[in-house]
């Protein structure tokens, strides 16, 4: 079911070229949508740029956005031109020497309702237009006070001043006087009698200060060294004579404010003029007759306040107002307007209160005076205005550009599909078993960084290709523009830079892309990364610290560390002022100092965890192991090594077990096997006895003979007992049983023994019950081989002291005690060793077993065993657990 | 006649044993294996079989198995193995008694009696009197005080014959010495004495064949005494 997922390099190959050749093709489509997505059209304020939305156009230019705003621009234009025309013409011809009544152009042309003064000057139109160019000039006039008050009227009147809350005086600006009646001194009365505490002077102080904090207007006022004011006005320095060849304002004007006035409309009018020709050099080109398919006529009054009419087409200008809209309702586009007619006839989203608008705009006062006749040919006959060339350019794009938008989004699909195939199949292919196997070239095995970098560094590279592609198609634009006519020479090289640049896209992209799912295919995107490097340097080391052996590292350098954060960290909480610095700081210490506090206390846990694992492995649960897998550094180290030593110690146990087995299984197996002939040697030697032999020495051989194959026999049953014995192998009868009791039958049962070796038995038994809890044929095998052990090597004709005791805490105690017969020159502890026995010689009968026998049953059975030799006295110790019958039930 | 059918795959064993049992009067047949012996068994009138355990071809416990089930004659395990757990494997699989090599003849010859004896004429030992006790091949005549081993008188002091008499009376009960002391002498035990103990030695030694491995009058170490009733 994986196998649709892998498929051969050639065809991989094969593909990913054609998917790059369609990002080729997709660029260059893009690049020819780019290139042709621009209309650049002249208008009276410079060249205008529209940029065609490829995804909405109308099917016909008339009815584009594009068309719309050409023709409003266009009726903006015109309205603009007439009230132009109707400044620098004069008969329809544009008159450089018109005379221009600067005061009267200002009125008319200037903000309407503002004061422009009564003081004129003449000036030729083209001297104004050209001071402008070369730049006014000003200089300073020097005002006297007197004059600056008059300019200034009268400072020293109530109404300029108010009192303040502290009964302080205050000029507040100059105010028009009042009628000085009853009211008025009513009104002003507090001010009045406050003006009256101060001098001439110091109210026209007052007014100064005020002055000169809001100097104004070109005026600045000055207070020279010796007290005296000097006021100092900026005034115009004349380039060219008025008409009356006055060349100096103030002859022209009676006092200071009306030469400021006038002044300030010369300024103006000039501005203005100079501003306006810019614009009719413009639109006089533009919408001449026979340059534009558009055609106007727009009346209206002149300066003269006669009717005028200005028009593109001289002949129309003969023609009444009805004969001009039937002409001009001809054409498919055109507006009119008629100033009281609330409707405007017209096929364009045209209303009253845009051509309002537009003649406000264009600072025209006579509103209800203006007709306008706007109309376009869409036939456009006349080749070389914005709307042939628009409409040109419009015919020849849109059209195309949707069928090349088509063509580019099926690319574009295409391009996505290959795109997603190949992503899905990439990195895997098939093994020859037919199983799919994920693989990764030398590329994919670079640093998972340097990769994202490289993401990173191509990102980048996108982003200033894009910027030059821009670029460049501004320039394709610009070229364009500069030309005046469509893009039609478009350099191929432009064409294959966009190419170039959508192959080498795809490639790269297609490159890195199909390496990070690769990467993340075969989940290597971390393994191979610079991050897990630097990781596991970082714990290694941060390992081999914490396990380093002297405490001077593993402890105190962390220590150290952590000491050196809180103290930073706490000075930085102290010395810092902004609260944010201090939060994160605050913050940060916390964070160190609690994951401090639960490293220490998982360490500590940890660490019990240990010393658990340490006392179960004491108390004899060998195969106990700490879980590793959860510790780290030191303790990581210590349970490893606790896991060793319990491991050791497991298998010590369990060889020496199975060792002890072994060995008790061979001796066991051995004996029988000895036990055979045994028996035939005892048969026969019994045998031999029993014939009739009359050689005293033979009869002494077979005499010999009996013993030591007896002795044999015990040998061996001893050999078995002490193996089992020592090996653990034996199963334990325990019920209760009396020592004192054991002893007397013990005596009792061996009674002729002890008589033939000639010992006196002196027992003493504690009157309380002397309960142990053992088996009791185990406990009789003790006591048989004590007892044996004292026949044989107890020196005849002495005593054998016996006792049992309870003792105080809860033990049994037997005591023997008996003389050696020959010198002992051996240890007490030897004696119950395997195969030892008082006399070193081993001429005497006995395994030398015996005592070995007896210490280790006593112990198996819970009891101790112990020896005492003083000198020849020869004293066994057992002692028992007392058997309470209360507490066991 | 009687037949007894001696198996061991030790050839000089088997040989020592005929010399013995012949000098008492028995017939030997001698086999050398389990299957032997079960083909000998099959040709002729047995009256006891010893047999060993560790033989070829058959052992002795699957030989025992199997005689076991047509006859019920007296069989005799003698083995090396002298383990707890196999003598009463063997006891239990069905044999009559257990000796462990290396065996004392005397002490076979003793068992091998016993043994014939119970199987072939111990019936007509029963119902003489009311006063009669009897446990496996011990009886007791309370009326002439007299006591039987296998059919054989034995000679006890009176002071054995009460306590064999008090445990007899008594089966299954364990004694302690100060019990049988106070039962038999009629006063208090005082201190320490072994009157008792060796008493009981000797009645071992007159009644059982091996008093260390008793039949009847068994020790109980640390304890007492006692008999036990026949299983």
């Amino acid at each position: 079911m994986k196998k649709g997922k892998s498929i051969s390099v050639f065809r991989r190959l094969g593909l990913g070229l054609v998917q790059h050749i369609v990002a080729a093709i997709v660029m260059v489509l893009i690049a020819s949508v780019l290139f042709n997505s621009f209309l650049t059209v002249t208008t009276m304020n410079g060249p205008k740029i529209y940029s065609l939305d490829p995804l909405n156009q109308k099917s016909s230019f008339e009815d584009s956005e594009v068309f719309r705003d050409l023709f409003q621009t266009a009726v903006n234009d015109v309205i603009r031109l007439g009230v132009i025309r109707e400044q620098m013409e004069t008969n329809h011809k544009f008159d450089a020497s018109k005379v221009i009544d600067v005061t009267a152009f200002m009125k008319r042309y200037g903000t309407a309702g503002r004061n422009y003064g009564e003081a004129t000057a003449k000036f030729k139109m083209e001297d104004l237009i050209i001071w402008v160019r070369y730049g006014l000039e000003y200089k300073n006039r020097t005002m006297s006070l007197s004059e600056f008050v008059n300019y200034y009227q009268e400072a020293c009147i109530p109404e300029n001043y108010t009192v303040d809350d502290y009964g302080n005086l205050t000029f507040t600006g100059y105010h028009e006087p009042e009628e000085q009646d009853e009211q008025y001194a009513q009104k002003y009365e507090a001010i009045l009698s406050k003006m009256a505490e101060y001098t001439e002077a110091q109210l026209e102080d007052m007014a100064f200060s005020y002055v000169m904090s809001k100097t104004s207007e070109g005026i600045a006022l000055n207070k020279e060294d010796d007290g005296n004011l000097t006021v100092y006005v900026n005034s115009l320095v004349f380039r060219y004579a008025t008409t009356d060849h006055q060349t100096q304002l103030y002859d022209l004007v009676d006092g200071w404010p009306e030469f400021i006035q006038l002044q300030r409309n010369i300024v103006d009018a000039s501005n203005t003029l100079a501003e306006n020709y810019e614009l009719y050099q413009n639109c006089a080109k533009l919408y001449a007759e026979g340059k534009s398919n558009l055609k106007y006529v727009i009346r209206m009054r002149n300066a003269e306040g006669e009717k005028d009419m200005f028009s593109n087409i001289p002949d129309l200008a003969e023609l009444d107002d009805e004969k001009l809209t039937e002409v001009f309702e001809e054409n498919s586009k055109y507006l009119i307007y008629y100033p009281n007619s609330l409707e405007i006839m017209g096929n364009e989203d045209f209303t009253e209160g845009n051509v309002f608008e537009l003649l406000r705009a264009a600072h025209y006062p006579f509103l209800e005076d203006v007709y306008i006749w706007i109309s376009l040919d869409t036939s456009y006959e006349v080749k070389d205005d914005a709307f042939s060339i628009a409409s040109e350019m419009y015919e020849r794009i849109v059209p195309n550009t949707a069928g090349i938008l088509t063509i580019l989004i099926a690319l574009l699909i295409i391009w996505v599909g290959i795109f997603l195939y190949l992503t899905v199949t990439a990195g895997s292919v098939y093994a020859e078993d037919g199983s799919v196997k994920h693989y990764l070239n030398a590329f994919d095995k670079i640093w998972t960084e340097v990769f994202l970098c490289t993401i990173a560094g191509f990102g980048y590279g996108i982003y200033r290709i894009i910027l030059y592609l821009r670029q460049m198609t501004m320039t394709v634009y610009e070229t364009r523009m500069s030309l005046g006519s469509g893009a039609k020479n478009v350099l191929l090289t432009q064409y294959g830079l966009y190419a170039a640049v959508g192959f080498w896209f795809s490639v790269l992209l297609c490159l890195l892309w199909y390496s990070l799912v690769r990467r993340l295919k075969s989940l290597n995107a971390y393994k191979n990364s610079l991050l897990r490097l630097v990781i596991n340097a970082t714990y290694g080391a941060f390992e081999t610290v914490m396990a380093h052996q002297s405490s001077l590292i593993s402890v105190l350098l962390p220590y150290m560390i952590f000491l050196m954060l809180n103290f930073v960290s706490l000075i930085g909480i102290i010395l810092f002022q902004d609260p944010v610095k201090r939060a994160v700081l605050l913050v940060f210490l916390l964070i160190v100092d609690v994951a401090v506090g639960i490293r220490l206390f998982k360490k500590n846990a940890e660490f019990n965890d240990i010393i658990d694992g340490i006392n179960r492995i004491r108390s004899g649960e060998v195969e106990y192991k700490l879980d590793t897998g959860k510790l780290h550094g030191m303790n990581k180290f210590l349970s490893d090594a606790v896991n060793n030593i319990g491991e050791g110690i497991d298998n010590a146990v369990k060889t020496s077990v199975k060792d002890e087995r072994l060995k008790t299984d061979l001796i066991t197996n051995v004996s029988h096997d000895l036990k055979t002939p045994l028996t035939s040697i005892i048969n026969y030697v019994d045998l031999l006895k029993r014939t009739n032999i009359q050689d005293p020495q033979a009869k002494n051989y077979v005499e010999i003979l009996e013993n030591k194959s007896q002795r044999l026999k015990d040998l061996t049953d001893d050999l078995v007992e002490a193996s089992k014995i020592s090996s653990g192998n034996i199963t334990l009868n325990l019920e209760v049983l009396d020592l004192g009791e054991l002893l007397q039958q013990t005596i009792g049962e061996l009674s002729e023994k002890l008589e033939a070796a000639k010992l006196k038995v002196v027992a003493e038994i504690d009157e309380k019950p002397s309960l142990i809890y053992a088996d009791s044929r185990r406990m009789w095998r003790v006591m048989e081989n004590l007892f044996n052990n004292i026949c044989k090597y107890a020196m005849e004709g002495t005593r054998v002291y016996a006792e049992v005791k309870v003792t105080d805490n809860a033990k049994v105690l037997l005591q023997i005690k008996n003389v050696s017969k020959a010198q002992m020159n051996i240890h007490a502890d030897e004696l119950t060793e395997r195969f030892i026995r008082g006399d070193s010689s081993r001429s005497t009968e006995g395994s030398g077993l015996g005592l070995y026998i007896a210490k280790s049953l006593t112990n198996v059975l819970g009891g101790n065993f112990e020896i005492q030799l003083d000198a020849d006295l020869f004293k066994v110790n057992i002692d028992f657990p007392l058997y309470q019958q209360d507490k066991k039930e | 006649m009687t037949q007894i059918l001696v198996c061991d795959d030790d050839k000089e064993i088997v040989d020592a044993i005929e010399i013995y049992l012949s000098q008492e009067g028995y017939q030997i047949l001698k086999a050398y294996d389990g299957e032997q012996a079960l083909e000998l068994l099959g040709h002729n009138d047995v009256q006891l079989l010893i047999m060993d355990v560790m033989m070829p071809k058959l052992d002795g416990i699957r030989a025992t198995l199997k005689i076991r089930e047509y006859s019920s004659i007296p069989i005799i395990i003698l083995s090396a193995k002298s383990e707890d757990s196999d003598k009463i494997l063997g006891l239990n699989v069905g044999a009559d008694d257990y000796v462990t090599k290396p065996f004392n003849p005397l002490e076979l010859v003793a068992r091998v009696k016993s043994n014939l004896r119970r199987y072939t004429s111990l019936g007509a030992m029963n119902g003489d009197g009311k006063l009669q006790y009897q446990v496996g091949g011990l009886t007791i005549n309370d009326e002439n005080k007299q006591v039987f081993v296998d059919g054989e008188a034995v000679k006890l002091t009176p002071i054995e014959y009460s306590i064999l008499l008090l445990l007899v009376k008594n089966l299954g009960k364990v004694f302690s010495i100060n019990e049988i002391y106070e039962n038999i002498w009629n006063e208090e035990a005082i201190g320490v004495d072994n009157t008792v103990a060796v008493h009981i030695r000797h009645i071992r030694e007159k009644i059982e064949i091996n008093p260390r491995e008793p039949r009847y009058l068994k020790v109980v170490w640390g304890v007492g005494y006692k008999i036990d009733a026949e299983q």
